[in-house]
């Protein structure tokens, strides 16, 4: 059981329809502040996006707020921005099958 | 029979919180020694560590991992165990309550974020346990891009010492960064589940 609500000026994790990529990396860009808010997908995180280690941390902390949490195996998987976008559309609860 | 009223004891949490979401943090033992020396030595970090390029003997590096340190901890994953980094507290300054820290990771999970989550329980439990005002980063310019983006809402830069080290050929900068105790408390509750161990994903 999560025991802490999630903070205030976090966003609705309720949604049930995916961000688009445009509104996700806005986002991803404000919360993690990255230099690049809107990356082509095959733009490789930390060379292309400039996502240092803490950075990565603050993504990982986004997208488990974004009910699309990250398992430790698939950390060293997100490589690219798509990478990122696939897990958070595919993963989130906001899916419906 | 007291001539003043006795305050009745309060209660401590005498367990320190050593865990984080993905790692845990544990003394280094001597077996650890092995692994300790290679990742210092490995090509990842031969130049960026304390040793600057200059691998010690391993009886030389067994002497010197404790020097000057106040308390260090390998960090693991809370999941199978394994070693992914280090983290230490070095040349503390009781006078001024002021300590330096330091991280070192394995190459292996480097860009993972696993060290840095180890940083931030260290450094919590840093100012947990000792009364330090703030904790120092002193780091070559080509380290310091690890942690760059904390700038100005995690830590300050205070100064930047110019062309200070030699490395590949040329002269870089040295940053000198710190995390005040309150500022970084304050952070640190507003991003707890970074490192909340009570979260799984």
């Amino acid at each position: 059981m999560r025991s802490h609500k999630p903070a205030p000026h976090r966003f609705d994790i309720n949604s049930v329809t995916p961000r688009d990529w445009t509104s996700f990396w806005t986002l991803v860009a404000r919360q993690v502040r990255l230099r690049v808010e809107t990356p082509f997908p095959e733009q490789d995180l930390t060379s292309g996006i400039g996502v240092d280690p803490l950075q990565m941390c603050l993504l990982l902390e986004l997208l488990a707020d974004l009910d699309a949490p990250v398992p430790d195996e698939l950390v060293p998987h997100l490589v690219t921005a798509d990478d990122v976008y696939h897990h958070y559309v595919t993963r989130g609860r906001h899916v419906v099958f | 029979m007291s001539c003043f009223e006795v305050p009745e004891p309060r209660s401590a949490r005498l367990i320190p919180e050593l865990v984080g979401r993905r790692v845990a943090l544990r003394p280094v033992r001597p077996p650890d020694y092995d692994y300790l020396f290679d990742l210092s030595t490995r090509p990842e970090n031969l130049v960026g560590w304390r040793f600057r390029g200059s691998p010690p003997s391993p009886d030389a590096f067994r002497q010197t991992l404790f020097q000057g340190v106040l308390a260090q901890f390998l960090v693991t994953s809370r999941k199978d165990g394994r070693p992914v980094g280090l983290v230490s507290a070095y040349d503390a300054n009781f006078r001024n309550q002021l300590v330096y820290l330091a991280l070192l990771t394995d190459p292996r999970f480097a860009r993972q974020g696993w060290v840095m989550e180890g940083g931030l329980v260290f450094a919590k439990y840093v100012f947990d346990t000792w009364s330090f005002r703030k904790i120092y980063l002193e780091s070559a310019e080509f380290n310091y891009k690890q942690f760059a983006s904390g700038a100005g809402h995690l830590f300050t830069v205070e100064g930047c010492l110019q062309d200070f080290e030699f490395h590949d050929g040329r002269y870089w900068h040295k940053y000198i960064a710190s995390l005040s105790k309150e500022a970084f408390l304050d952070w640190f509750k507003r991003h707890r589940r970074l490192t909340d161990s009570s979260l799984t994903d």
